[in-house]
């Protein structure tokens, strides 16, 4: 089955993983801009990075027949800097017309602090300023519900920002249902140490069916699984979900949230109007 | 290692109350008994998820003070 990763830090991984994907049926990426695992020095090390988020890996992507799309930001991690985050932001309009430039993301919060929420309601701003996507992290373990509360309240006291155009990533059984009841797409990231597994994901397909649901990988440098996608595939299947249900959460809705931005084309098989 | 939880529910070294006073201690018992009480109900994987969250505080915009960021362009709506 095609499917697309709507969420994998690929600069951090190896061009054996872009080969690996390609034979499981990946025909597309999106690669949100990420913590590097130390903090970046100044506002160049973020354009160095944007370059390769912009140019480089979508090279790297396209040898494999695999679509490589990106999101512009300085993640939360980073956020407590705001100088510096007001500085990269600043920057992002630059790289913003480049053609896999999808939106702003992956914004949000960590520890959910102040100079966090400042520094999302600066991206939230830019976002709205330039008509952009959104795709937003949320934290992890116990700080997630009231991370992801806060981000709701930003989003929704926001009247620019239309839900629709919104998507909230590494949704749990706590906060998924919040996130889908006010209009949001909600991702769902299969992750071996937080987040979710494969198992619980089917649960919520279960429960909250496949409308607006995507289910990602978030592979990076860390410990996790950049072919997690294909293993929530093959636990749909194993359940007895028809191949329908199990394409509109893996490709269906990544490609229906991804072409409101006007830039997105479809990737898979038998609908590709451009090579990648 | 039982024994050991065992005594330190009755005496900690530093004279507080054990590990009967221990919140992570009644969070763990809660949960066993939310799992206990409603086997089959639907939402058990999100109770346990929010017995173990930091409250969310629905005030929290006006006690960081960032009241004044949200400018013109926002509604003072506040949903859920």
């Amino acid at each position: 089955m095609d499917f697309i990763d709507p969420h994998i830090h690929m600069v951090s991984r190896t061009t054996d993983d872009y080969e690996q994907l390609a034979r499981m049926g990946c025909v597309g990426v999106s690669e949100p801009a990420f913590w590097a695992g130390f903090d970046r020095g100044s506002a160049d090390g973020f354009r160095d990075y944007f370059e390769q988020l912009t140019v480089v890996e979508s090279r790297r992507a396209a040898q494999f027949g695999i679509a490589h799309y990106c999101w512009l930001c300085i993640n939360a991690k980073e956020a407590e800097n705001v100088s510096l985050s007001r500085e990269v932001i600043s920057m992002i309009p630059e790289f913003l017309d480049r053609p896999g430039v999808l939106g702003i993301g992956e914004i949000g919060l960590n520890k959910n602090t102040r100079n966090e929420a400042t520094v999302f309601l600066e991206h939230l701003d830019l976002a709205a300023k330039h008509d952009q996507l959104i795709l937003i992290h949320t934290p992890h373990l116990e700080d997630k519900y009231q991370g992801t509360r806060m981000i709701l309240d930003m989003l929704c006291d926001d009247s620019r920002i239309d839900p629709d155009r919104v998507l909230v990533d590494h949704v749990e059984e706590h906060t998924i249902g919040e996130v889908l009841d006010r209009g949001f797409w909600a991702g769902m990231t299969l992750y071996p140490t937080t987040k979710c597994t494969p198992d619980r994901a089917a649960d919520m397909v279960e429960r909250y069916a496949g409308e607006k649901l995507l289910a990602n990988s978030a592979g990076d440098w860390g410990v996790s699984k950049p072919t997690a996608v294909p293993d929530f595939i093959f636990e749909m299947r194993r359940r007895g979900h028809g191949e329908a249900l199990i394409q509109k959460v893996v490709l269906d809705n990544p490609v229906g949230f991804f072409s409101k931005s006007g830039k997105f084309v479809n990737p898979a098989r038998g609908s590709r109007e451009a090579v990648v | 290692m039982l024994d050991r939880i065992d005594r330190a529910s009755e005496t900690a070294t530093d004279g507080s109350a054990g590990t009967d006073g221990d919140q992570r201690l009644r969070q763990l018992q809660r949960a066993i008994e939310l799992l206990l009480d409603r086997p089959e109900a639907a939402d058990r994987a999100a109770q346990i998820q929010y017995l173990f969250s930091r409250p969310y505080d629905e005030n929290w915009q006006q006690e960081f003070g960032l009241e004044d960021l949200t400018g013109p362009t926002r509604t003072s709506i506040r949903r859920g």
